[in-house]
């Protein structure tokens, strides 16, 4: 056994950590060696002074002192603990009273309220500010003078007059105010210098047209394919496009797809043209010779890989 | 855990006082005891003392029954022992400028007994202070082991609770202490001699 080894199992018998087993081993050893013994008397010399520096048990007195200012401490404690639990309890109380209850009926309403509101004012805000093709400017500058208010305001006036009345049942009156309308509606789509008037004088016509209040008349249809044409803003040829589309199908609305498909430089007008002829094929118009070559030319020719495809496999289809 | 101790602490987490005040005079004397042999000054103790129990009515709305309540609460002591340690030393580190400045300093010669009898413990008081001195001088975590095992007489296992860690760990801080304890003694002796 090596001193280092002896001396833990010597102080592990003398703190009386040791097993019985180990025990008896130990004491076997120590009387079979003088020296280890000696060693080990010397340890429990060193032992006993030790143990005489070990202090005096917790007298009751030091205990009551301690025990006195613990509790002066404690009660600090708890008036601290209470002043936070009381503040709680009243907030959870006030919700949970009938009033409370109210009171958080009323404020869950009200954040619903505005939380809805500021998500679709912001969605139509977005919507309105990011159309495929920025309105111009320009526009909005003209819109602004007072006549083209005017012009609005009349428009606006005579579309809610007429929306008061059933199609059916209209007088002289309501029929002069109709003309006035479609004048109206056809001149701030020829004339209009602001892009969103020209939308919304399209998408008016073409409410009033589903309505039964306005009949399209061929003076509108000229004046939505010379919009899908001639006008600027993409926006405003594919709107009228859609509207024309929705028309029964003659050489002008075909005409109109085919220049749209021929010369419109914005693809996705392209596209949207070559689907309606598509759309008009399944609704059993004939591909004719006119068609025929340009969809050959489309199919050959197109900068957009979707037109030329498309146009391929109406060819094909044919 | 018996029945009365569970209840006890279960009455002292809903806010019940009179159980809290209960278990504190269940186990405050062990406390402080701990306290006592670790800075060997009644002020400090009594301190510790406080400190433990304070934090015991803070932290028993947490204490989930994972441990004995007297296993969690000696942890909480040797804690607080340690981080007292850390923090007294500078103002011990202080204490003991002043000591060695002191116009009559005590020699180790002075303080040895005339009879070398350790068996009848007369010790002089001198002695008894330089053995005190070297307990202070050990590093906190084998002089917290050797104050629990030597002076209050806890079983390894239940200091190795204590301290969370291990057995192992227990006996070395343990036999480190007991070697450094023994070379002090031994220097002293020599000094007698």
């Amino acid at each position: 056994m090596n001193r280092e080894k002896f001396s833990e199992d010597a102080y592990l018998y003398l703190l009386n950590e040791l097993s019985r087993e180990d025990k008896i081993e130990f004491e076997n050893i120590l009387m079979q060696d003088d020296l280890l013994n000696r060693e080990f008397q010397a340890i429990k010399n060193e032992f006993a002074l030790i143990a005489a520096v070990k202090p005096k048990e917790v007298d009751d007195k030091r205990l009551t002192s301690a025990r006195n200012a613990l509790m002066r401490e404690l009660k600090k404690e708890a008036s601290k603990t209470s002043f936070i639990a009381n503040m709680l309890n009243n907030i959870k109380n006030f919700f949970y009273h009938n009033y409370g209850l109210a009171f958080g009926g009323v404020a869950t309403f009200a954040l619903g309220i505005g939380i809805g509101y500021t998500l679709l004012v912001s969605r139509s805000v977005e919507k309105n500010l990011k159309p495929e093709n920025p309105i111009e400017i320009s526009g909005i500058q003209h819109e602004t003078q007072p006549a083209e208010i005017q012009n609005k305001i009349n428009s606006e006036n005579l579309q809610s007059s007429i929306n008061r009345e059933p199609a059916n049942n209209l007088t002289e009156k309501d029929l002069g105010v109709q003309r006035n309308l479609k004048d109206e509606l056809i001149n701030n789509l020829i004339a209009q210098p602001n892009a969103g008037v020209r939308i919304r004088s399209i998408s008016t016509l073409s409410d009033q047209a589903q309505a039964g209040r306005l009949k399209p008349d061929a003076k509108i249809k000229r004046a939505l394919v010379t919009a899908m044409q001639k006008d600027k803003n993409p926006v405003v040829r594919r709107q009228a496009m859609n509207v024309l589309s929705t028309y029964p199908y003659d050489e002008d609305l075909r005409d109109a797809l085919l220049y749209v498909l021929s010369n419109d430089e914005n693809s996705g007008n392209r596209v949207a043209a070559i689907n309606a002829l598509m759309l008009l094929r399944e609704r059993g118009v004939q591909i004719d010779q006119v068609m025929k070559q340009t969809l050959t030319n489309k199919a050959m020719a197109d900068k957009n890989t979707f037109v030329k495809i498309r146009a391929a496999s109406i060819l094909k289809e044919d | 855990m018996n029945q009365t101790e569970n209840q006890l602490i279960l009455n002292a987490q809903k806010g019940d006082m009179a159980a809290f005040e209960e278990l504190v005079y269940k186990y405050d004397r062990h406390v402080l005891g701990i306290a006592k042999s670790f800075r060997n000054n009644d002020d400090d103790a009594k301190d510790i003392y406080q400190e433990v129990f304070l934090r015991v009515f803070r932290g028993l709305k947490n204490f989930q029954f994972k441990s004995e309540f007297s296993t969690w609460l000696f942890r909480i002591t040797t804690n607080v022992c340690l981080t007292y340690q850390s923090r007294k030393k500078e103002y011990d580190s202080l204490d003991k400028e002043v000591y060695m400045d002191d116009e009559s300093p005590v020699t180790l010669s002075e303080t040895l007994i005339s009879e070398n009898n350790s068996d009848s413990l007369a010790i002089g008081s001198d002695l008894m202070n330089h053995i005190s001195s070297a307990v202070d001088e050990l590093p906190p975590q084998q002089k917290m082991v050797f104050t629990l095992k030597y002076f209050q007489e806890y079983k390894i296992k239940e200091i190795a609770d204590m301290m969370q860690c291990s057995e192992g760990a227990v006996k070395k801080y343990l036999f480190t202490a007991t070697h450094k304890m023994r070379n002090s003694l031994k220097n002293i002796m020599q000094e007698k001699k």
